[in-house]
């Protein structure tokens, strides 16, 4: 029987000194090979459930469930199969990557000429060669963080959790640092649980989120299903600049429209927030051919991540 | 794991063997002290009976310790820069076990006192100290020094898993580390004490180091002082590795 959810997050619980609440009841699933993202405020409990599951620390109550090992009782096999790249940097400056790379293996059982060829390999996948026997000390942030995937991928581990792996870099090495990952994962089959602020990196390469605030998950599902969710896009409209608008009479008859939420009205640009776009478009369409004003472009934009994001954190 | 535990002093000890010179500047001050005290207070062996031929023969035992309490002190702030750079997070969450992160550490200031306290007993035989009971007191000068360091160097790591800050760390070593020395029979034999010093000094773990070094001339208390300073490590290093737990739950 192989086993089809990799980590299974039950009821945690999570006090801390000061009556901190961090967790309150946080639950949910991760598929195999799947890439799941873990999104929220900060403060909503993000930091602490990686260090759950990555058996830094442990909860005051509630279960998790790493390749079907248990967190509490069974904390070194599962640190056997796992890899982490936290927030801040794993990375001893006073060393180089390849020495930081070789004691990392070592941690991990590798020696020999099996770790000596797979050092070689990470130093060469991620771009390091140039920089691999200078000192950390001296590397830049995206090389440090790649350094970090490094570390973290080395042993070749069933999950890689990454907190945050993109949060201060460039957009350039942001995107360096994602195609790496990706590439990776896939050639070694790696399951990605991922907490980030960048939501469209979510949008984009998440097969799985769930939403947390306030310790809880307040929302779950794929990005198309929480998106779809909303049941809400937005349309804009930009009309011919010489018509004349009446503007009163048109947003009153916009709005009475079914499925019509909102209506804005900027100079030419009338943007509506609605359901059901794509029929909806019609109606709209309609409303201004029978007022005889000429619409020069009509746009359908699906919301994003932010959006939904946006509509269950905010308070 | 004891592969392990190698690799991972390795880590620690590669800056000092890049540029061995940093080991004569960590123990630039007990050179000094060796040095400068033992010559200042060179007449003090005319006051009173010293077993020793000299004032510096006197305080090569304490310097050696001295020169451990401050290693094994100093050992906490290299644990603190692992906690804030995020290199403990990633040895915890490695499965390697506490063990492996205390006595590599540990194995470090092995080898480090070793040297340095080969390097002080050089110094004070050039000038001119003789070892009492030789070869048998240098190896005892060696032995003690390096059990001590183990026991405040694990402490020290306690200290800075639970303070985890660097000038946590500096207070501590300046409150505790003068008294310490001061409070013993360091640089003054136990008669010549006041009655409230020679107190204290029975319950401080580093009067207890010295005073197993002095058996060389005196063999009183050879075992009480061994059974004091083996628990006292025994306890330290125990209480390192709980404040490993301590330091999870506050994660």
């Amino acid at each position: 029987m192989t086993l089809k959810q990799l980590i299974k997050v039950e009821n945690l619980k999570k006090t801390y000194k000061g009556n901190i609440q961090a967790l309150d009841g946080l639950s949910f699933e991760v598929d195999k090979g799947n890439i799941f993202g873990l999104i929220g405020p900060n403060g909503a409990g993000k930091s602490t459930a990686i260090k759950i599951m990555t058996t830094l620390t442990r909860a005051d109550s509630g279960s998790v469930r790493i390749v079907d090992y248990d967190v509490n009782t069974e904390p070194n096999r599962i640190r056997k199969i796992i890899g982490c790249v936290s927030q801040n940097s794993g990375v001893f400056r006073e060393g180089t990557a390849r020495e930081n790379l070789i004691l990392q293996g070592e941690l991990y059982g590798m020696n020999g000429r099996e770790l000596r060829t797979r050092v070689a390999e990470l130093l060469d996948d991620f771009g390091l060669n140039e920089a691999a026997d200078r000192i950390a000390a001296t590397y830049s942030g995206g090389m440090l963080r790649k350094l970090d995937v490094a570390l973290g991928l080395i042993h070749r581990p069933q999950i890689l959790f990454l907190d945050e792996p993109t949060t201060g870099l460039d957009p350039e090495a942001r995107s360096s640092l994602w195609e790496i990952i990706l590439s990776m994962s896939k050639q070694e089959n790696v399951t990605i649980l991922l907490t980030t602020h960048y939501l469209e990196e979510v949008d984009r390469l998440a097969d799985k989120l769930a939403i947390v605030n306030a310790g809880k998950v307040i929302a779950e599902g794929t990005p198309a299903s929480l998106k779809q969710a909303l049941n809400e896009d937005m349309i804009h409209v930009s009309l011919d600049s010489t018509a004349k608008l009446q503007t009163d009479i048109i947003e009153k008859t916009l709005s009475s429209l079914e499925n019509v939420y909102r209506v804005n009205i900027e100079d030419n640009i009338i943007k509506l927030r609605v359901a059901k776009a794509s029929s909806t478009l019609v109606d709209i369409l309609q409303v201004f051919a029978a007022h005889q004003i000429n619409v020069l472009n009509a746009s359908v934009i699906t919301p994003t991540i932010d959006e939904v994001y946006l509509k269950y954190t905010k308070k | 794991m004891l592969r392990i535990i190698w690799k991972m002093t390795l880590r620690r000890l590669n800056p000092v063997l890049k540029n061995p010179i940093a080991i004569i500047i960590s123990m630039f001050q007990s050179i000094i002290w060796l040095v400068l005290f033992g010559n200042l207070f060179s007449s003090i062996t005319k006051i009173s009976r010293f077993e020793y031929n000299s004032y510096i023969a006197y305080m090569l035992p304490s310097i050696i310790i001295m020169n451990a309490l401050f290693i094994g002190i100093y050992l906490g702030l290299g644990t603190i820069s692992d906690l804030q750079s995020g290199v403990l997070h990633r040895f915890l969450v490695a499965p390697i076990g506490r063990l492996s992160i205390v006595f590599s550490d540990l194995l470090y200031l092995i080898v480090l006192q070793l040297i340095q306290s080969v390097i002080l007993i050089l110094i004070s035989l050039l000038m001119g100290a003789r070892l009492p009971l030789g070869f048998l007191g240098g190896l005892l000068y060696i032995v003690v020094p390096i059990i001590f360091a183990m026991a405040v160097g694990s402490l020290s790591i306690s200290t800075a898993l639970i303070t985890k800050k660097h000038e946590s760390m500096i207070n501590v070593m300046q409150f505790c580390s003068m008294p310490l020395m001061f409070l013993s029979s360091a640089f003054m034999s136990k008669e010549l004490m006041p009655k409230w010093i020679r107190w204290i000094s029975k319950i401080n773990p580093v009067d207890w180091a010295i005073s197993l070094e002095r058996t060389v001339v005196n063999s009183q208390g050879v075992i009480p002082y061994t059974i004091a300073l083996f628990i006292f490590t025994i306890v330290s290093i125990s209480f390192c590795m709980y404040s490993f737990n301590l330091y999870r739950h506050s994660l």
